[in-house]
């Protein structure tokens, strides 16, 4: 049973970093807690559902359409709602909110209210020592390690990716030195979107599909972040996976609601004790 | 001189579309409606808000209802409480304050629970689908259950797979509210009753898609049966596809929240294959078959099959409204329910009133479940509960 335990969190640990990436890059450079992560989340699958589920299109090619059109999508939001708030936390706070029930009530017009599954495109188990796991969470798992890696090699190696953390340590300095903060803006949103969409387009066929299904995500997301230091990218991996791994040792032994009183439990001590996160460093 | 004269003219035209507003909403007679209709409770919710829409349709379409030699128009209006008491509570005063409402269909046991005494208060007759018997009282007058609760019909659901099931090893799995633990405990006690060993039993909270943790802690148990009771229909699914996943190769049953297609929607039919489940309506009957085709033209997805009972639940209302002769007295219309039961359901089985043997008054229409298992994707029906 441990083992199992320890591969369920980790499961859902990696689709965590995923969602909390974005959510963690989003504040990092633009100082804004971006509430509406949980609809791009579900928006992603609503795209998956329609190009996977109804059209019958490759559900890799599904998965990565949804990333794009989320990028796009993401970037004009930054560009006409998001920009003019840039560093004022508590309007773009409440900017994400609007924008997030937007989302729900357009997906609830086109789609009702009902939670709708489409087929898995990966079905069986394989055995891991003594744990039993689903192939499509490994596929999910696999895809979210590869898309931390990019993401990880995009931010250290790439210009634009230096560039983004030079504006997330000092916007300023960074614009002294050439660095276009609006391009870094957008671009941040964009990704930010990308990820949130690719983790919810890659759980579509694992959960069901409905208006609501970014909260608990978005919730978790928020969890993570706040564990592992807002804006801090290393923070978001280290809460994803101690969070991933806390909810599953926990609702295994006690209940899942005793996992989510932990979770909240763990965010309220950190906050009082550590404000910063684990990883996190303080507003510049 | 001539702006008093227009002063009078407009104030006389504004008193006359007054009156007329006030003596159309006389001829209607309102139906509220407080249910889920978003989330994962909102097959259910979008089923209570429509089978009295659909019923109301029906009576507009031959001209209305007649009551005391007057026709009245039948209105539904539906709001959202998101399986939230608090959410139910603001939605209540809207329909009573705003909407004039004195006629109401709750869906939730936490909402019923939440509104139950304000029901009492306002005189407010109200149809309730909540399963706690907790809902109605010896000194209830105005409240009504519209169907048998779990407390009616999972003692014959259970004789019945004592009968006909040779699994006997039981963990039961029911959401984490009023309705998850009232479930919880009638079906452990019914289980031992019935000589099945009950393993233990586990909550979740609804809005939880991962199950495997649980699952894992479950499986751990080497149940043979793991009932899922009042679980919402795509919930369970997504339970028994995580199940399979994990290599739970056993049964499944659900006592409570029937909905066999969004069990295999969410669950695949090759995993869903042999649950058997409580049925509200019989799928090939053709008095469902009507309204569940009404409600498609409407909503544009199949019914959960709960449609039944909130179909014969506003039915009954209407019909009582129509015995006691004044829609305005809201005394006489409640204690109208005795007479008009029992009446025929739409699907042609006997309702009658009862509930007195578990909540100490006579405020429940008692109405007949089907038993039904999965069988290539569909539901069959093999039995009926008493």
């Amino acid at each position: 049973m441990i083992e199992q335990m320890i591969v369920n969190g980790l499961l859902a640990g990696f689709i965590y970093i995923i969602m909390a990436l974005g959510f963690t890059l989003i504040f990092g450079i633009m100082r804004i807690v971006n509430f509406a992560h949980g609809e791009f989340y579900m928006a992603g699958a609503v795209v998956v559902l329609f190009l996977f589920g109804a059209l019958g299109w490759n559900f890799f090619l599904a998965v990565v359409m949804a990333g794009f059109l989320a990028a796009a999508l993401g970037i004009v939001i930054e560009r006409v709602l998001f920009r003019p708030l840039v560093g004022n936390e508590l309007p773009g706070m409440i900017m994400s909110l609007a924008v997030g029930i937007t989302l729900q009530s357009i997906a609830l017009i086109l789609f009702g209210p009902s939670e709708q599954s489409i087929e898995r495109p990966f079905s069986g188990t394989w055995q891991l020592v003594n744990a039993v796991v689903p192939w499509d969470r490994t596929v999910v798992a696999i895809a979210a390690l590869v898309i931390l890696a990019a993401f990880y090699l995009f931010l250290k190696y790439s210009r634009l990716g230096l560039a983004m953390q030079a504006v997330a340590q000092d916007r300023e300095t960074a614009s002294l030195m050439g660095v276009e903060s609006g391009l870094i803006y957008a671009s941040a949103f964009g990704i930010a979107c990308a990820l949130a969409r690719l983790a919810g387009g890659l759980m579509a066929p694992i959960y069901t599909i409905g208006p609501y299904m970014g909260e608990l995500p978005m919730l978790k997301a928020f969890v993570v972040v706040i564990l592992g230091g807002l804006g801090s990218v290393p923070g978001a991996v280290l809460g994803g996976l101690l969070i991933g791994l806390s909810e599953s040792v926990l609702s295994t032994l006690f209940s899942s609601t005793t996992a989510l009183i932990a979770s909240f439990t763990i965010v309220l001590l950190i906050v009082v004790m550590r404000p910063t996160g684990l990883m996190g460093r303080g507003a510049p | 001189m001539k702006l008093k004269h227009y002063l009078t003219f407009a104030t006389a035209g504004l008193a006359l579309g007054l009156s007329a507003l006030t003596a159309m909403a006389a001829d209607t007679i309102k139906i509220g409606v407080i249910a889920p209709l978003t989330g994962a409770g909102a097959p259910w919710g979008m089923a209570a808000a429509e089978a009295p829409k659909i019923l109301a349709a029906d009576i507009n379409a031959k001209g209305g209802l007649t009551v005391g030699g007057k026709t009245y128009k039948v209105e539904v209006v539906a709001y959202d409480d998101q399986y939230k008491a608090a959410e139910a509570v603001a939605a209540y005063n809207r329909l009573v304050n705003q909407d004039g409402v004195k006629y109401m269909i709750i869906l939730s046991s936490a909402a019923t629970m939440a509104l139950k005494q304000n029901v009492e208060d306002d005189e407010v007759v109200a149809v309730t689908a909540a399963y706690t018997a907790k809902a109605i009282e010896p000194s209830t007058k105005y409240l009504f259950r519209m169907y048998s609760t779990p407390a009616d019909y999972v003692p014959s659901f259970i004789a019945w797979m004592k009968d006909n099931v040779k699994e006997k090893r039981v963990v039961v799995v029911n959401p984490n509210d009023e309705t998850g633990w009232d479930q919880t405990q009638l079906s452990e006690k019914l289980f031992k009753e019935n000589g099945f060993e009950v393993l233990g039993h586990e909550l979740f909270e609804r809005a939880q898609k991962d199950f495997q943790p649980l699952l894992t802690k479950i499986i751990a148990m080497k149940p043979d049966i793991i009932e899922l009771g009042g679980t919402s229909p795509a919930t369970a699914g997504l339970i028994i596809r995580q199940a399979r996943e994990l290599g739970y190769d056993k049964l499944f049953s659900k006592t409570g929240g029937a909905g066999p297609a969004e069990i295999v929607a969410g669950a695949g039919a090759k995993a869903a294959e042999g649950v058997i489940n409580m049925l509200y309506a019989d799928p090939a009957n053709e008095g469902y078959r009507r309204i569940a085709a009404a409600y498609k033209a409407s909503v544009g997805q199949d019914p959960n099959e709960i449609l039944v009972s909130f179909y014969d639940g506003a039915n009954v209302l209407l019909k009582a409204i129509q015995k006691a002769g004044d829609p305005s007295d809201t005394g006489k219309v409640a204690a109208a329910f005795a007479s008009v039961l029992p009446m025929p359901s739409v699907q042609g089985d006997q309702l009658s009133l009862g509930g007195k043997a578990i909540s100490g008054v006579d405020n429940q229409i008692m109405t007949v479940n089907y038993i039904g298992v999965i069988r290539d994707g569909q539901p069959v029906v093999i039995g009926k509960t008493k």
